[in-house]
């Protein structure tokens, strides 16, 4: 009976779930109720995961696994689904009848990664998958720019169905050849056949799904799209929740496949390499903040991808790792676009001009935010980073490692224009200062602060990585 | 010995200035600069404590410091001081403390800047005191992020371009230096990145070869290696008055003591194979800086380019791998670091007060500000070599070393001394002498207060001019141990 | 801590803390700078006094030296002072001369903006030399030479308000810095080759079976000897000197006589046995400062400028004593440049005196402005003319006596032919500037009453003030000592090189006749051609305008120099300026702008529509299916 004990992340989720659906029944102040439910299941998910992080159980035939790593990965999507929702805050720029729907899907998506964090068997990380992602696709369109929300949605929905068409036709041809799903058993046989061409299409495959979810060239199309279209706090929920379910996903899939030296591995390579300079490139002549940030994204799933290369623990250590700082700072930074873009619109770079003068703190934020992004210490982002960097350079991956470097100094150009407009430029419309809730200064100063304390001290947070890492099958 | 000793307190001094200064509201600009003063202080004096219980005869590290911080990775929280980084601990006191005062009289967003200058030094003391590799790059880069903003905020000419191609140079430096380090960490293979054990660690030959380029060029950067030295006068020229002065006084060290500190000592066979190509750069750096000089007419270039030029002194000395070269370099970048500041120290008053710096506008201020332009003249004269100043000395080591090593590069060098008088007095002639070519009416010559900085700054120059071997008694057996390690 | 070293420290001390008090403290209070510079100096010449009396008596030197500079492991280099009748001798020429230029300008700078930091710089002046002169290490000596350098450069350069001076300062600076080069490599080479650089060290090691081979000699006496030529003026160095009159009158006589141009000298004469190793070198020098005192001695000749003149002569002068040391005799040498310090001085003093009193350097001019009336300038331009002319009994006649015969014992005929051709000619020009000074004979005397009073002194002999009195009676007082000087010759060559024939001051032999004999026909051709009443008062040399031209413009050096080297110098320099703005920044501009440029490009794969998307998404699937493909089929 306490090995369900394991199982109290999920059964909050559910509980949370039932709360919101009941806030969003009631007639009047429905989008607050919704939100405060919300607000308490994402934090009841969190200290769940946290209470069972010690715990290792297996359910459900065993295709459904407890373990540091899963409640880890849980615990940050928690707090991803928190920020999401807190910045979705008043929704803002929300579509008037839906409002508080949103809060229910976040809550969906967030549950199908949080099972996806804990799913060892094919169909179950399927159909994880799936869900985390078809909740998404009802609620970016959800915002007040319609058309735009529409077209962007649109694609989304497209071109995620095209991948899930992909993995499926990946996980076919695995199971075809391996005649079970259950990953620790695909890859007890896949050694013997690794020289079987199908198989590594099949498992090539398989990870483009998840690629795609972690928005990598060349599946990253839908990304800059969505974030621009999709109102602030899904955008977060979708650049921080989401992106740690991806990676944790991908992270287990590497470490339980012996696929080191195979081609497989310098596709990836090539991925990583591809995305990271494309993405970077790009983002120099964005001028809208959020779809920066995308390609910023696209580029920094690159420097994950390179961790992965590595196929060994330490490289998964580092990604998880790097997955959980990338959504602090990543939180942070969309905390402060949704506060320069009160009223819903996307902020342009123009908008952020004397921003040091609106709001030193936001300002602050936004600066520690962008070079953490940068990789410039003392910000979590350089630790991060060198342990990426470090487990590929340790398979000798050294043109990749350089190459991320020169990159990682390539996106310091846009990340400092960004930080020009909000410290140097003079705001010439000037605009009054902007106000700040308490829950934004409390939000500001905690995200900040933990950029700043995990990049000088990351020794805690990585230990719990490389614990998580050493603890998979 | 493992527990925190002096250097953590000294990094602390900044540290804890940083936090004071965020705490205190901005509408306060006395109290904050009162706060900076106050930090700086306490670093020199910790700094003077060092240098006082500093034993130069004991071999190896002292007031070493020990604590596993990723155990896992190798990365520790490990701080020693030898001969060799004492000088620029001497040298970061001196000039930040006295940068502060310089900038006394700054008046735009005072808090934001001080709280920038302060995380610049705390990069700084960091690099120097830290035994570790992967802190070293740590701190290396905390250097880096305040300057773009230092000098795109507060600073002067094309500010905003200085500052990113600065900013962009610098990154694009450790852009070579991270995956070298990486490479040097698992080329070592004893997961560790204590710098002394990886510089006792087995490498191969081609590995070094390979590797040390990496690392020279990127840290190379930082310190105006030819041709990769633009960023520096452009960023000289556009940064404000104390940021100049830690910039070319301090932070260009920075590159040379990593060479100094991380590349020569882990690499020797790679500094050995490419002693030549390094001697020859640094030449070009040397005549090539001098020429460029005597072609300026804002003094603040004419100071970049000189530092350009000083630098390659500095790099020639490490290139010669022998020990009088090495001391000469340690000692060089000691005093070009105060040569320097004090440069930009005198420039800044006269730019305040007369708002140009260009010599077509200036002209006879020694009658108008005799004191200022004393200060100036004085940084120029020791950046020509006159003897009574401290790089008379350091330079000559280096010469001296150098026609050990490369006589016919040491010929050129020695020649280049005439250009290098040239531009120096040029620039004397032309702003100071003569007649004011614009009336600057109602100009004052500097105050005591503001004076006070160069005037220790000149002190300094004078002190190890005097009696160099104070400096190079330091130095020089931990040169002695350095020079032996190598092949 | 003997009392030799505390002397010495106190020569050389007691400047330096003058100069120092004086700069730093006293700027705002001129007579108490003057009277500490005094002071200082005084101190100085005291203790210079003991060293000669007491401590270097012949054939016994004093060595006493500390770390200074730690090199590497094997070496670190001894500084201190080296006490030897040489060193002590000269030592207290300098600090005398200094005082009596001191002394001499507290009435001549009387009232002048910077009459403080010019006594400053003064003891500087005198402080470097001192420390040049007293040296044990030749590193030291370069050290306190290149200090020389910077307090001419700031003395020269005094009025920096006017162009003039300050381009003569950086022309003076720059030029000797080149030869300085040479200078550092030679102490750099001797210190590789030995690991140290004490002079009497490096001596043995260049005697023959020292440590050091033939060639390294050779070598580093060349290079050494670069330096001599640029600080001693001679050669193609020598145009620095000339443009150094812009100084106020009283430094030029210091810097002639005792201190700037006499390092070269006194460095050639402290090596002396170094230099005698590497005969070659010796040789050349012999022939370049004959030519740089013939060549010197023609520009002498048609100079109007009474400061020139005298500079020329002061050129041409060392070129004599670079010739006796050359020749082998280092008290000959030595001898002279201790007799024209004093008259050197003598002359520029009293060419001072009548520049304060008529306010312009055109000998012309001044003979028109009642030059009769300063009666102490008359007298010393006479007694220092005689004795640069080479007149018994004066001083120069025995200094250059000795030179001259010492080139008998080793030179070639027609070097002395050409050394003995110059004493004439020097007798020549050096009455030249007395008669055309002198020439009105008070005839024209109210001429230049109504000059502009400058500084406040009065300009009349008569009625002077305490500062003018100072003038003259320094002025009398070396007049005396130019008498004096001469018959310390057998003294000095006692002192100094014991093993020497001596010249004796009498032993008039067929060369002194000679010599006497060219100068009375020079004395005589100036007579006629300026001095007797009606003379046309053109000299010989001005008939010809051409070669008058070609004299009078420095032999057209300074064109040349312009035309080549200093225009290549700026040509590059721009080149380079060029080469980084374009090149260089321009390759990184161009780097950056790619970047975003590239990034502008890839920006357009994000068409926006879906299918686009989906395509390469798909293709680059079935190429990666292909690639594993052709994988699988290799086994």
């Amino acid at each position: 009976m306490t090995r369900l004990v394991a199982l109290l992340p999920e059964a909050a989720l559910a509980v949370t779930a039932l709360l919101v659906f009941g806030a969003l029944m009631t007639e009047q102040h429905r989008t607050r109720r919704a939100r405060q439910a919300a607000y308490v299941g994402g934090v009841l998910v969190l200290a769940a995961s946290l209470l069972t992080l010690g715990r290792s159980e297996e359910f459900f035939w065993a295709t459904y696994r407890v373990d540091a790593f899963s409640q880890l990965v849980k615990a940050a999507v928690a707090v991803g689904f928190l920020i999401g929702s807190f910045i979705a805050g008043e929704v803002r720029g929300q579509r008037e009848d839906v409002r508080g729907e949103v809060f229910f899907f976040l809550l969906a998506s967030a549950a199908g990664l949080v099972a996806l964090s804990s799913a060892v068997e094919l169909v179950a990380l399927y159909l994880a998958m799936e869900i985390a992602s078809f909740s998404l696709f009802v609620v970016v369109p959800m915002c007040d720019q319609c058309q735009m929300g529409r077209e962007a949605a649109l694609k989304f929905i497209v071109i995620g169905l095209a991948a899930s068409a992909v993995t499926l036709f990946g996980l076919s041809l695995i199971v075809g050849f391996t005649g079970t799903t259950r990953l620790d058993e695909i890859a007890a046989q896949l050694p013997q056949l690794a020289g079987e061409p199908a198989v590594t299409f099949g498992v090539a495959l398989f990870l483009a799904g998840l690629l795609f979810k972690l928005a990598v060239f060349p599946f990253h199309f839908w990304a800059p799209d969505v974030y621009q279209a999709a109102s602030h706090g899904v955008a977060a929920f979708v650049a921080t929740a989401s992106k740690v379910g991806a990676i944790a996903v991908l992270a287990r899939l590497i470490s339980v496949a012996e696929l080191g030296g195979t081609r497989l591995v310098a596709a990836l390579a090539l991925i990583a390499a591809v995305s990271m300079t494309l993405g970077n490139l790009v983002a120099i002549v964005q001028r809208d903040v959020k779809r920066m940030l995308a390609y910023s994204a696209v580029a920094q799933a690159g420097y994950v991808v390179v961790g992965l290369v590595a196929f060994t623990r330490a490289g998964v250590a580092a990604a998880l790792f790097y997955g959980l700082l990338y959504l602090l700072m990543n939180a942070a930074a969309f905390l402060v676009v949704a506060r320069v873009g009160a009223d819903g619109t996307n902020p342009q770079l123009d908008d952020l001009k004397g921003l040091h003068r609106r709001s030193p703190l936001l300002a602050a934020t936004l600066l520690l935010a962008l070079f953490a992004l940068a990789g410039v210490p003392p910000t979590a982002g350089f630790v991060g980073k060198w342990f990426l960097f470090s487990a590929a350079m340790g398979q000798g991956w050294w043109l990749l490692v350089l190459l991320a470097a020169v990159n990682s100094t390539v996106s310091v150009y846009y990340y400092l224009v960004a930080v020009k407009y909000a410290y140097l430029l003079p705001d010439e419309r000037n605009r009054g200062p902007l106000p700040l809730s308490l829950g934004d200064r409390a939000l500001c100063y905690a995200l900040s602060g933990a950029v700043v304390v995990l990049g000088v001290f990351p020794t805690v947070l990585y230990r719990f990585a490389e614990r998580a890492a050493q603890l998979l099958p | 010995m493992s527990h925190l000793t002096l250097l953590t307190l000294l990094l602390a001094c900044p540290v804890a200035g940083l936090a004071a200064i965020l705490v205190t509201p901005g509408r306060h600009p006395g109290a904050i600069r009162r706060i900076a003063a106050a930090s700086g202080v306490a670093a020199a004096v910790l700094v003077a404590v060092l240098w006082l219980r500093f034993d130069p005869h004991a071999p190896g590290y002292q007031f070493v410091e020990r604590l596993p911080w990723v155990p896992s990775f190798g990365i520790e929280w490990h701080n020693g001081v030898d001969g060799l980084n004492l000088p620029l601990l001497v040298l970061t006191a001196v000039v930040y403390l006295t940068g502060v005062l310089v900038m006394w009289e700054l008046q735009e967003r005072v808090k934001e800047y001080f709280a920038f200058m302060t995380l610049l030094v705390i990069g700084v003391y960091g690099v120097f005191i830290t035994l570790d590799l992967f802190f070293f790059v740590f701190y290396y880069e905390v250097a880096v992020l305040p300057m773009y903003l230092l000098i795109a905020v507060w600073g002067s000419t094309r500010k905003e371009y200085g500052a990113m191609k600065l900013t962009l140079y610098l990154l694009v430096g450790t852009a070579l230096v991270v995956p070298a380090a990486l490479a040097v960490y698992w080329g070592a293979g004893q997961g560790t990145f204590d710098i002394t054990r990886l510089a006792t660690a087995h490498y191969g030959r081609g590995f070094q070869l390979l590797v040390y380029p990496f690392l020279f060029v990127g840290f190379g950067i930082l310190a105006g290696m030819w041709p990769l030295h633009t960023w520096s006068p452009v960023g000289h020229v556009a940064a404000p008055t104390a940021v100049s002065m830690l910039h070319a006084g301090v932070l260009m060290k920075l590159g040379a003591y990593g060479i100094l500190r991380v590349a020569m000592p882990i690499l020797p066979e790679g500094a050995q194979y490419w002693a030549h190509a390094t001697a020859i750069l640094a030449t070009v750096n040397i005549v090539y800086g001098a020429f460029v000089a005597l072609s300026q007419t804002d003094l603040k270039f004419v100071i970049g380019y000189s530092s350009v030029s000083h630098m390659g002194i500095v790099l020639l000395g490490l290139s010669t791998l022998s020990e009088a070269g090495v001391n000469g370099a340690v000692f060089q970048m000691f005093s070009h670091g105060i040569m320097t500041a004090l440069f930009f120290a005198a420039v800044g008053y006269i730019y305040d007060r007369l708002h140009t710096r260009d010599v077509g506008k200036l002209g006879g201020l020694s009658r108008t500000m005799p004191v200022a332009s004393a200060f100036f003249i004085i940084a120029a004269l020791t950046g020509a070599g006159v003897p009574g100043f401290s790089s008379f000395w350091a330079e000559l080591l280096v010469f001296l070393g150098t026609l050990r090593t490369f006589p016919v590069l040491a010929v050129v060098v020695v020649a280049a001394l005439t250009i290098t008088l040239a531009y120096s007095i040029r620039v004397i002639v032309l702003a100071f002498f003569g007649q004011p070519r614009e009336a600057h009416p109602g100009v004052a010559d500097i105050g005591f207060f503001l004076s006070l900085p160069r005037a220790i700054l000149v002190g300094f120059l004078l002190l190890f001019g005097f009696v160099p071997h104070l400096i190079l008694n330091v130095i020089e057996p931990a040169t002695r141990a350095f020079v032996r390690a190598l092949p | 801590m003997t009392g030799a070293t505390v002397a010495a420290l106190l020569a050389q001390g007691s400047p330096l803390l003058a100069c120092a008090v004086v700069l730093i403290a006293l700027r705002g209070r001129p007579r108490a700078a003057a009277a500490l510079g005094i002071a200082g100096m005084g101190v100085s010449f005291a203790a210079s006094a003991y060293l000669v009396a007491a401590v270097a008596v012949p054939g016994h030197s004093f060595l006493a030296q500390t770390v200074f500079l730690p090199v590497d492991a094997a070496h670190s280099l001894a500084f201190g002072v080296l006490l030897d009748p040489l060193s002590t001798t000269m030592a207290l020429v300098v600090s005398g001369i200094t005082l009596a230029v001191m002394a001499y300008s507290t009435g001549y700078m009387a009232g002048d903006p910077g009459y403080a930091r010019y006594f400053g710089f003064l003891a500087l002046f005198a402080w470097a030399m001192q420390g040049l002169v007293l040296s044990a290490n030749l590193l030291q000596t370069l050290a306190f030479w290149e200090l020389v350098g910077l307090a001419s450069f700031l003395l020269i350069g005094f009025w920096f308000e006017r162009p003039a001076p300050a381009a003569a300062a950086r022309k003076a600076f720059i030029m000797t810095r080149v030869g300085d080069v040479g200078f550092l490599l030679g102490v750099l080479l001797l210190l590789r080759a030995l690991g140290l650089a004490t002079i009497p060290d490096v001596i043995a090691a260049a005697a023959p079976g020292g440590a050091l081979t033939p060639r390294t000699v050779s070598v580093a006496a060349a290079l050494l000897l670069m330096g001599v030529i640029g600080k001693s003026a001679q050669g193609p160095l020598f145009t620095w000197l000339p443009d150094a009159m812009e100084g106020p009158t009283p430094v030029s006589a210091l810097l002639h006589s005792a201190t700037m141009v006499a390092a070269g000298v006194y460095l050639v004469a402290r090596l002396h046995p170094l230099f005698m190793a590497a005969p070659a070198v010796m040789h050349a020098l012999l022939w370049l400062a004959l030519v740089t005192a013939l060549a010197t001695a023609t520009m002498a000749m048609v100079a109007t400028d009474i400061k020139r003149v005298l500079a020329y002569s002061t050129i041409s002068q060392l070129g004599y004593m670079l010739m006796g040391l050359a020749a082998g005799s280092a008290a000959a040498g030595f001898f002279h440049l201790v007799t024209h310090a004093g008259f050197k001085a003598l002359l520029f003093l009293s060419a001072g005196i009548f520049i304060h009193h008529a306010h312009s350097n055109e000998m012309q001019e001044i003979s028109e402005r009642a030059p009769w009336s300063q009666r102490a300038g008359v007298i010393g331009l006479v007694a220092g003319s005689a004795a640069l002319a080479g007149v018994i009994p004066f001083a120069g006649y025995f200094s250059k006596e000795a030179i001259l015969g010492s080139l008998g014992t080793g030179a070639s005929p027609l070097v002395v032919a050409l050394a003995y051709l110059g004493a004439g000619l020097t007798a020549y020009y050096a009455f030249r500037m007395v008669f055309v000074t002198l020439g009105g004979t008070g005839a024209r005397a109210h001429g230049g009453t109504d000059a502009p009073t400058h500084g406040g002194t009065g300009e009349r002999g008569h009625g002077a003030t305490a500062g003018e009195r100072a003038m003259q009676v320094t002025v009398l007082l070396l007049a005396v000592l130019t008498l004096v000087l001469g018959y310390l010759g057998p003294w000095l060559g006692a002192r100094l090189a014991p093993g020497e024939a001596a010249h004796g001051p009498f032993d008039v032999g067929v060369g002194a006749l000679a010599a006497l004999a060219l100068v009375a026909a020079g004395i005589a051709l100036a007579w006629v051609e300026f001095g007797r009443r009606g003379a046309r008062r053109v000299g010989f040399v001005e008939r010809m305008p051409a070669l008058a031209r070609f004299f009078g413009d420095n032999w057209y050096l300074d064109r040349l120099y312009r035309a080549t080297v200093i225009r290549w110098a700026v040509a590059l320099a721009r080149a380079a300026h060029w080469n980084d703005r374009t090149i260089v920044d321009g390759a990184t501009d161009g780097l950056a702008d790619g970047t975003i440029g590239g990034g502008r490009l890839l920006a357009l794969v994000q068409s926006g529509y879906v299918q686009v998307y989906l395509t390469v998404a798909l293709g680059l699937i079935a190429a990666l299916a292909y690639v594993l493909g052709r994988a699988g089929g290799v086994p």
